[in-house]
């Protein structure tokens, strides 16, 4: 049960390293296709159940046959991946950042049915987590052409709200938690697949046209100035980290 | 005041008789009837909560009444409760008494109503009772909202083992619904059709987030659940102690117990009381409180340590007084003052507890890692004790604790301290020896000794003094110094006599010197190489006796061994050979001989495990066997092969070498079958030998044994009894008469007494009779040898005929008891052709002898029926005329030949 636990906890623990490693490096990486393997990487880390779903199933005891089938993701709690797929790169990130947003803030209210301390540390391991993916799409923005445009207008999404209704009852709230996490984990899923699109995009663009890459080489120098500028909003978020796994 | 309060409720109950009688007449509410019956309801704890007030009860009036409350559920008419509850009700007062359900209330409705009288313990069978109130109905299903399905009751907190209720609340009566208890389907109770019940048992602890418990619409996605919350009960505190160690603050401690598992939704609190202060203290900490002395020296004190949650309550005491709870802190400043060679003052100071108060403490002196000393001191303020019979120069820890000398409550911790004593001058003489050469006219001594150990040198040892006395001239001295850590010095001297004085030095004194004389003639120190020098070491005691110390056995050098054993060769076989040298002595050879090699030259050159190849000086290869222990002399070499030829040699070796390789002895192995056959047919050979001289020499014997020569009737002597009687009326026996079997002719000669009645060529001399028929069962026939010379009637083993069965051995052995009997029997039984011949006549009855099973002792007949042995030993024959028939007392051969002729069982 120990070594499970060392072996959950340890993927976490050197994200954490990693994302904390980037402060401490000065300035968002400014390397695009860099930047879009992290958060790639990351994406897939972060879809997989036994990072936070399974720990929660186990803990509030819904491992059981006839309850199981019940934590399913509710339609709309997240943006489907379609929808996703559909949304152009700035608003995709605006909304990426705003659902992991309320993630943190659901998550802190599940922390209050979690009682045991290990559970609770993971648990800390995948808020520290999101709040350094929640960074590098900071640093990715940066990266895209027009950051400093008037921004879109991001999607909502009404399930992803910080906590369900307080009327609920410990088994309504017990199950809606489990349905938000494996929604949160699909959600993660899809954004992968949106970040993979991303990369193949970007060979084809080198294969095809490699004075378009060089194009971007040189518009990301400009971005990669005004990055600096951006650096103390950044450094702002409480307890924001940057980095990825492996780069 | 008791005579008013009795003429004051005779009053009231007047009163309310009258009331009543009036109400029963006019309809109106009694005074001090219920009125305003409120019902709230408490879903979390499933409690309903009644209020009302009592009708046209003064401002100022105090009235005992009791109220009876009687709750229905589902209709009016299936009461479930009935309680009267009584109180003191004064005017205006509103009243309010609570009930807890064990069905969660949205579960039924619920019907509530109450009547009222006036408290009268002394007559409680003659209330008069108001009117029932109306019923008041608590619905709460109907606040329950849309929803398809419910389960109640939520997020129940209940201890474990309890007992809960479950139920569920449908909207539709078309759903099939189960409910489960952790994925366990429960089976239910049906209330009305949209509403089940389910009765939990002893509920248990599973997880710390509670327990799911879940109904779902079978045919649906709906699903509606529950949490119970089981908690573990909340333990008692143990061990609950308290005790002080400043007598300012007391610290209280005991052992929570097992945790409840729910310490959020269940938190629990510790509280301490002290009774006789009226102090409390809610506790920070579980397992531990701190509790202010009070400042007026208060001795006694009486604590109740209380813990709590929602669910439960429990509560230890303890009574105690201050003084008997001290723990004293632990002593400081311990200090070594005075230290010398073997002793040293060790003091210390205690943590005041006041002026009257003494302590015990405890002092331990380790030396080496080990307690080497105890000591218990009282104390007040200041500790102090004198360790003595310490060693110089030695390094020792103490350590000292403390406990309350009157009351013991427990020891303070240890206080350490280390401290080394002095040094003092060393104790022992340095062990020297010596070594004198004689070099160019000079004799040069070497001086060796060895350090002193510890215990000896008491401290630090710095050089080494050598004082050389000239015993020649008494005036010569000369000193010389050796610095630490030498252990040798070598000297110079004239050929004279010189006495040595050695002394080890410390920084505080000088040993006892070591003293050895040197006379001057190196010669006296001279050894051979390679001789065996036995040494025995005396000391000398004080009254100056010589006593043995050790034995040395040693050389001054030691040389390679001289010569080899002498070794005789024993045991040879095909495959091996026995070597043994036991005459060979260790002692006498120029070194400690450690074990001995044994080499094997063959022809084959393969070395066997045990041994290794070794090649030789004269490059010749062979294998070689090595003996560790020199005591070990003998060897078996093995694994040969048959017929080839082997060279061995034995010799010693010391550490410095081997003895000499000299001549090898020469061995050939013998055939490999020749000893065996030796072994076996000599042995053979001798064996038939002897037998075939025994048969030779015993020849006639063996004979008679083995082949004896059948008995001629003809031969006998009783033919010439009978020639001289000359009975011409021998009766011949027909041979119709019997009933043979089978007759083999075994022998046929002419006798000389033959019958002139019986055809000469047809009448046999002798005849055996092959026994009868395996079918025949019965008793064995008569058989009867027939010619001129005797007649026999008798059943005969010997003849090989079947044995008469004696039926009554004990009547037969009556009969033989006289000789009439025995004459009786014979005449009846054994001459069966005889009731022929004429009486008087003389005949002769043959009566064979044969071996008879039985001894001759007649009490010792068997019952049973000997068996009849087949060619059994034939023995002598005797023919006996019956007259001259006697009974034998001793013969067991007629005994039991007799025995065979038993009566009624002969045949004929």
């Amino acid at each position: 049960m120990q070594a499970q636990l060392l072996w959950r906890t340890l993927p976490s623990l050197v994200l954490g390293l990693l994302f904390l490693s980037m402060p401490a490096m000065g300035s968002c990486s400014d390397k695009y296709p860099e930047l879009l393997g992290q958060l790639q990487k990351q994406a897939d880390f972060m879809q997989h159940t036994n990072t936070l779903l399974d720990l929660y199933i186990r803990s509030q005891g819904l491992d059981k046959n006839g309850l199981k089938e019940h934590c399913r993701e509710r339609p709309g709690a997240f943006p489907s991946k379609d929808a996703l797929q559909r949304l152009s790169r700035r608003v995709f990130l605006r909304t990426l950042d705003t659902t992991l947003g309320q993630v943190l803030l659901r998550l802190a209210a599940l922390e209050q049915d979690i009682p045991k301390a290990q559970d609770l540390e993971m648990l800390s391991g995948v808020k520290l987590n999101i709040r350094g993916f929640k960074n590098n799409i900071h640093c990715m923005a940066q990266l895209l052409p027009g950051s400093s445009e008037t921004t879109e207008p991001t999607p909502t999404s009404p399930g992803a709200s910080p906590s369900p209704t307080p009327t609920l009852d410990t088994f309504q709230r017990r199950l809606e938690g489990c349905r938000f996490l494996h929604g949160y984990h699909r959600f993660m899923r899809s954004v992968g697949q949106v970040f993979r699109e991303w990369g193949k995009s970007l060979s084809r663009s080198r294969r095809h046209s490699p004075h378009q890459g060089l194009l971007k080489g040189a518009r990301r120098m400009q971005l990669s100035g005004r990055n600096k500028r951006l650096m103390p909003r950044v450094q702002l978020a409480p307890g924001s980290h940057r980095g990825a796994p492996g780069g | 005041m008791a005579v008013f309060s009795v003429f004051q409720t005779t009053f009231f109950l007047a009163l309310l008789s009258l009331r009543t009688l009036q109400s029963e007449v006019l309809s109106e509410p009694l005074p001090w009837a219920p009125e305003s019956l409120k019902v709230s309801i408490n879903s979390t704890h499933q409690c309903l909560h009644l209020q009302w007030s009592v009708h046209n009860l003064a401002y100022h009036q105090e009235l005992k009444m009791v109220f009876q409350i009687e709750i229905s559920r589902i209709k009016t008419s299936n009461v479930i409760w009935v309680e009267n509850y009584s109180t003191t009700v004064k005017g205006n007062q509103l009243l309010h008494w609570s009930w807890e359900s064990q069905l969660p209330l949205e579960c039924a409705k619920h019907f509530i109503r109450m009547r009222s009288a006036v408290d009268d313990a002394t007559t409680p069978e003659q209330r008069f009772w108001s009117n029932w109130s109306s019923w008041e109905e608590v619905d709460v299903q109907n606040s329950l909202g849309h929803e398809p399905l419910f389960v109640f009751p939520k997020d129940k907190l209940v201890e474990e083992g309890s007992n809960v209720t479950i139920c569920y609340v449908s909207r539709s009566q078309q759903n099939n619904i189960s409910c489960y208890l952790e994925g366990v389907r429960m089976q239910g109770q049906q209330l009305d059709p949209n509403v089940s019940m389910f009765n939990l048992h002893n509920v248990a602890f599973i997880r710390e987030t509670g327990t799911n418990i879940y109904c779902k619409v079978d045919r649906g996605d709906d699903i509606k659940g529950i949490v119970l919350f089981v908690s573990k009960i909340l333990e008692e505190p143990k061990d609950f102690s308290c005790e002080t160690r400043d007598f300012q603050t007391l610290s209280c401690t005991w052992d929570p117990g097992r945790d409840t598992g729910l310490l959020k939704q269940l938190p629990q609190s510790y509280t301490l009381f002290e009774s006789f202060s009226g102090k409390k203290t809610l506790c920070k900490h579980k397992g531990w409180c701190n509790w202010q002395v009070a400042p007026e020296s208060q001795e006694m004190y009486n604590f109740t340590l209380t813990a709590e949650n929602y669910l439960r309550k429990r509560s230890v005491h303890i009574l105690f007084n201050l003084t008997h709870r001290v723990h004293p802190m632990a002593p400081f400043n311990v200090l070594f003052k005075d230290v010398s060679v073997t002793n040293a003052t060790m003091t210390w100071k205690v943590h005041s507890t006041g002026n009257y108060y003494t302590l015990l403490c405890q002092v331990e002196l380790y030396g080496e890692g080990k307690v080497i000393q105890k000591h218990n001191v009282s104390v007040k303020v200041n500790g102090e004790l004198v360790l003595s019979g310490l060693e110089p120069d030695t390094e020792y820890s103490a350590q000292v604790r403390c406990a309350n000398a009157n009351h013991f409550w427990k020891w303070s911790e240890w206080t350490r301290q280390n401290f080394t004593t002095v040094e003092a001058a060393p104790s022992e003489a340095p062990d020297v020896w010596r070594n004198v050469k004689s070099v160019q006219g000079y004799c040069v001594v070497t001086l060796f000794w060895k350090p002193l150990s510890r215990l000896q040198a008491n401290g630090e040892i710095l050089f080494y003094n050598i004082v050389v006395e000239d015993l020649d001239r008494p005036s010569g001295l000369q000193l010389l110094s050796v610095p630490a850590p030498a252990n040798r010095t070598e000297l110079t001297l004239d050929q004279r006599a010189y006495q040595i004085h050695v002394t080890a030095n410390n920084s505080v004194g000088t040993s006892p010197a070591s003293v050895l004389v040197v006379s001057g003639d190196p010669g006296d120190d001279a050894f051979r190489p390679g001789v065996r020098y036995n040494f025995r070491i005396y000391g000398i005691s004080t009254e100056m006796v010589p006593y043995l110390l050790e034995k040395k056995t040693g050389y001054s050098q030691e040389l390679a061994p001289s010569d080899n054993p002498r070794v005789v060769m024993s045991n040879l076989t095909s495959h091996s050979f026995t070597l043994s040298w036991k005459d060979y002595s260790t002692e006498s050879q120029p070194s400690f001989i450690r074990g001995y090699h044994v080499y094997l030259k063959s022809k084959a050159g393969q070395c066997h495990p045990g041994s290794e190849k070794a090649v030789l000086s004269d490059d010749s290869v062979c294998c070689k066997y090595k003996i560790d222990d020199p005591k070990q002399k003998m060897f078996v070499v093995g694994n040969l092969q048959p017929e080839s030829f082997y060279e061995f040699l034995v010799t010693p070796y010391s550490a410095v070498g081997e003895g000499p390789h000299g001549a090898f002895t020469k061995v050939t192995t013998p055939d490999e079958y020749s000893p065996m056959l030796i072994r076996i047919i000599l042995p053979m050979i001798f064996c038939i030998l002897l037998i075939m001289i025994l048969c030779y020499l015993k020849s006639q014997w063996m004979k008679e044994k083995c082949y004896p020569d059948i008995p001629d009737p003809y031969k006998s002597s009783v033919l010439s009894l009978i020639k001289s009687k000359e009975n011409p009326r021998l009766t011949i026996m027909n041979i119709k008469d019997c009933v043979p079997d089978t007759i083999e002719v075994v022998n046929k000669h002419e006798g000389t007494g033959k019958s002139p009645t019986e055809p000469e060529a047809a009448k046999p001399t002798y005849l055996y009779l092959l026994p009868a028929e395996e079918s025949y069962s019965g008793p064995g026939p008569c058989i009867c040898f027939e010619n001129f010379t005797y007649n026999q009637a008798a059943s005969d083993s010997a003849s090989c005929g079947h044995v008469p069965v004696p039926t009554k051995a004990p009547s037969q052995l009556g009969l033989l008891t006289s000789s009439e009997n025995l004459l009786t029997a014979l005449e009846k039984n054994c001459m069966n052709s005889l009731e022929e011949i004429p009486a008087g006549e003389s005949s002769l009855n043959y009566v064979s002898q044969v071996a008879s099973p039985v001894s001759g002792d007649k009490s010792s007949l068997p019952t049973n029926p000997p068996q009849p042995e087949l060619c059994s030993e034939y023995k002598m024959q005797m023919a006996i005329p019956l007259g001259l028939a006697a009974p034998s007392s001793s013969g067991s051969s007629s005994l039991s030949s007799i025995t065979l002729l038993d009566e009624g069982e002969h045949y004929h």
